[in-house]
């Protein structure tokens, strides 16, 4: 009936030897990505079904893992980005860029004032920090933070100039740091040390 | 470089994305400067902070369920492009099929029609309950074999004492390099089905046990009747999916496996027994 059979089944080998284990990531990201893991599990099976459909697209040799993410970052983007999409005017401009380093280095009795801070935040703080981010922000955040693409891999996953991947990372590790740092003042971790 | 520059690239820093001057010349300046050292231990120690919080999450949801899902779908994409080869999606080969009707029916033979009706509807949903089954066993089975445990068990000697008491069906645990794994009772084709797991070291065979009055054998199967002693079998050979009908006492039973090379005909996972 069909011939077909022998080639589809080496296909679906190969993809599943290339692109399955990578899906520990691609869900880590998703949930990051998507704030909630029943949107994440939807996100990565569309990966896999779109990946494989457009396997022969694919260059062996290549990046298997920046490919399934351009793919996730692209269905995140058309479908799950939040439909009102948050206005990019962050103040994030009014904060020097080492705010942080600002405020805790002016408790002065710490050589290391970071430890202190640090030790007390705990896990939930820093992904709500993350969550809370603009969609446009987070990803380059997650990308790169979470998953240690570099920025021209970034670039090309999320389709933006190397400047913009850039600017947003900055801008949000920024907003990451001040969003830490009023969590710990109104947690009580730490006292405000007004500028 | 001064304090300014250094501070400009401290983030490419951290992310090694400067060049190899740069870098130099940045960990030249943080030596001698106190303050841009303690800025960029700052900086860093936040970095590694948040990369090792985030990546030690990790999602409630089991990925082993994700992963049979996934293989579910990647099987639908298959079957979708080993069905009837006029188009790809079944939609558009029903297009064609539907238009081709009116020609063969003028003919006189409307097998073509039947063949694929039957198909969408009787086979493929049991074709996708073996393959997601087999996903899972092969999930379980890699399990079992990382941790060396033991327990392949699930409710495979439940399901033999069920079948017994209630069909005088006899299951065997072992056929041939086959072990009964698992059992479990799903509702497929709008009937509750008591569904198997055989498992060798290679290959999965499912095995659907349902009372003979809630399932009839479909029509274009009657010619593939092969009688052995108190068994009829229907053979269902198809590309993605092969499927044996057997027809024993008051029950069907069904075995299905997506490896070709097992001969399914062979494959009689019980006997009647007074």
């Amino acid at each position: 009936m069909t011939g077909g059979t022998t080639t589809d089944r080496k296909k679906r080998t190969a993809f599943e030897a290339e692109a399955l284990p990578h899906m520990d990531a691609l869900m880590r990201t998703a949930v990051r990505m998507a704030k909630n893991e029943n949107d994440a599990e939807d996100i990565v099976q569309e990966t896999y079904v779109k990946a494989y459909r457009f396997w022969d697209k694919f260059e062996t040799g290549s990046n298997c893992r920046a490919w399934l993410f351009r793919i996730m970052t692209n269905i995140f983007i058309n479908e799950y980005r939040s439909k009102s999409r948050s206005p990019v005017t962050v103040d994030v401009d009014d904060l020097d860029d080492s705010f942080l380093y600002g405020q805790l280095s002016s408790s002065g009795r710490e050589d290391n004032p970071e430890k202190e801070l640090l030790a007390k935040i705990i896990d939930g703080d820093v992904r709500k920090a993350i969550d809370e981010l603009p969609d446009d922000f987070r990803m380059v955040v997650v990308l790169s933070f979470l998953e240690g693409f570099s920025y021209e891999e970034i670039a090309e996953i999320a389709d933006l100039q190397l400047g913009t991947v850039k600017s947003r990372l900055h801008r949000g590790r920024r907003l990451l740091q001040k969003k830490l740092y009023d969590y710990a003042v109104s947690n009580g971790y730490i006292k405000d040390r007004p500028k | 470089m001064n304090c300014q520059e250094a501070l400009d690239l401290l983030y490419e820093f951290i992310d090694k994305e400067t060049s190899d001057i740069d870098t130099q010349q940045i960990q030249a300046h943080l030596k001698k400067c106190g303050d841009c050292f303690q800025k960029y231990r700052l900086e860093s120690s936040i970095q590694e902070f948040i990369h090792a919080k985030l990546a030690d999450d990790k999602p409630a949801a089991s990925l082993e369920r994700l992963k049979s899902k996934v293989s579910a779908r990647l099987d639908q994409v298959d079957r979708e492009e080993c069905g009837p080869k006029s188009g790809s999606p079944y939609r558009l080969a029903f297009i064609t099929v539907a238009a081709a009707a009116l020609l063969v029916l003028m003919i006189g033979g409307a097998g073509i029609i039947t063949d694929f009706i039957t198909h969408t509807s009787t086979y493929a949903p049991l074709e996708q309950a073996h393959l997601a089954q087999a996903h899972l066993a092969q999930a379980h089975l890699a399990q079992v074999e990382n941790s060396s445990g033991t327990e392949t068990e699930f409710a495979a000697e439940s399901v033999i004492s069920l079948m017994l008491e209630q069909n005088s069906y006899e299951l065997r645990p072992n056929l041939g390099e086959f072990v009964l794994i698992s059992g479990k009772t799903e509702e497929i084709l709008g009937v509750e089905m008591n569904h198997l797991t055989y498992s060798s070291s290679n290959a999965i065979v499912s095995v659907f046990i349902v009372p003979a009055d809630k399932f009839s054998i479909p029509d274009d199967l009657l010619d593939t009747k092969i009688v052995r002693g108190d068994l009829e079998l229907f053979d269902h050979n198809c590309p993605a999916c092969r499927l044996v009908f057997h027809v024993i006492g008051s029950i069907v039973v069904i075995t299905a496996t997506s490896d070709q090379s097992i001969e399914l005909l062979d494959f009689i996972p019980g006997k009647l027994v007074a």
